[in-house]
């Protein structure tokens, strides 16, 4: 019978930080206009209109964000006209 | 470190005779449509008659005689009423107390017809139990066990199991020290004669953490990869490895490292 191993286990060394971070709120929109430089406006569901670029991650997997498109945006706290397009529905 | 005298030894080698021969009763049983539970019940009768005791049932609650882990558990799985599907891969880890001494080993066998690469799976872990005992030798570290077992998983392209490790046995199933299945050659504490360890790698099919279900003891690969399990009892002697729990030699096997490739069961 195998024993646990005591201590803290260290995650497989490819787990990649996730683009999320602390101090930013997850809510969906819709793109309403693509921008210069790879930014979009997003009409929020909860009403707002803000200026938001494609993550990291997603172009990374060349991910096509087109006006129509439903998304998930992670808006900083900090500036809440601003956010990252993490997920295309 | 617990170090045991020749006589205590024997002891244990009585204790993991009859753990071996239980194990041969639950392979004899295995095929197609037997439930796991069967085999439990088969293996404490097994243990019983010979005059040992089940060392797991009770063991900080466990319920049950063997762990019998399918598919993607990767061990501590509990026997259930479900019937062996063909094509399964389960791992039948077996304990007995015997005069106050415990033995523990473990097998992955093929339930029917499994691809190739499943196959695979079996052989490499089994390969990789046998040269980490061919590296416990007295003077040896610690560390050139793990080492020897991870040179051999991952040499093969497969995934050595970190959350859990081997330990050392001997009145109590799990003694120090923790036995890793990874590690550095030349690094941990000297192996010494009378050293007794459960040398056990559980390897995974793919790169994957190992989470443990709610019941607070099955352990899966998160991405539900199979996994596969062999594991001896290992007596550290000036003779070299001392393999108790193998079946075929009563007495010093210390060529074991040899007589590895086998046939992996139904």
């Amino acid at each position: 019978m195998a024993r646990r191993r005591s201590g803290p286990t260290r995650p497989p060394r490819d787990n990649r930080q996730e683009e999320t971070t602390q101090d930013t709120i997850r809510t969906e929109g819709v793109v309403l206009e693509a921008r210069p430089n790879t930014t979009f406006l997003v009409q929020l569901d909860a009403g707002p209109e803000i200026l938001a670029h494609v993550g990291g991650k997603m172009r990374r997997h060349y991910i096509r964000i087109l006006p129509g498109d439903r998304v998930v945006v992670e808006i900083s706290t900090y500036d809440p006209e601003k956010g990252r397009i993490v997920y295309r529905k | 470190m617990i170090l045991k005298r020749r006589a205590e030894l024997e002891i244990m080698a009585e204790a993991c005779a009859i753990n071996s021969a239980a194990l041969e009763a639950v392979e004899a049983a295995l095929r197609v449509g037997v439930s796991t539970a069967e085999l439990d019940k088969i293996a404490e009768d097994a243990i019983l008659s010979r005059g040992g005791k089940p060392a797991y049932k009770g063991y900080e609650g466990f319920p049950a005689t063997l762990c019998t882990s399918v598919n993607e558990v990767v061990v501590h799985g509990f026997p259930s009423d479900e019937p062996l599907k063909d094509g399964d891969i389960v791992s039948v880890d077996i304990g007995t107390f015997y005069r106050g001494y415990a033995a523990d080993m473990a097998r992955t066998y093929a339930i029917g017809t499994v691809p190739v690469e499943t196959r695979r799976l079996l052989e490499v872990t089994e390969r990789s139990l046998y040269a980490g005992i061919a590296a416990a030798q007295a003077g040896a570290r610690l560390g050139d066990v793990s080492a020897a077992i991870q040179d051999v998983v991952e040499g093969a392209g497969f995934w050595v199991v970190r959350e859990f490790v081997g330990h050392g046995i001997g009145r109590d199933l799990h003694e120090p020290p923790e036995v890793p299945n990874f590690g550095r050659a030349g690094t941990g504490p000297v192996l010494r004669p009378g050293l007794v360890l459960a040398i056990e790698p559980m390897v995974a099919q793919s790169r994957t953490r190992v989470l443990v279900a709610d019941d607070g003891w099955t352990a899966y690969t998160e991405n539900r990869s199979l996994a596969a399990h062999f594991e001896h009892t290992v007596a550290i002697t000036e003779d070299g490895p001392w393999v108790l729990t193998e079946r075929r030699a009563a007495g010093n096997s210390a060529g074991a490292a040899a007589e590895t490739g086998g046939v992996h069961g139904a």
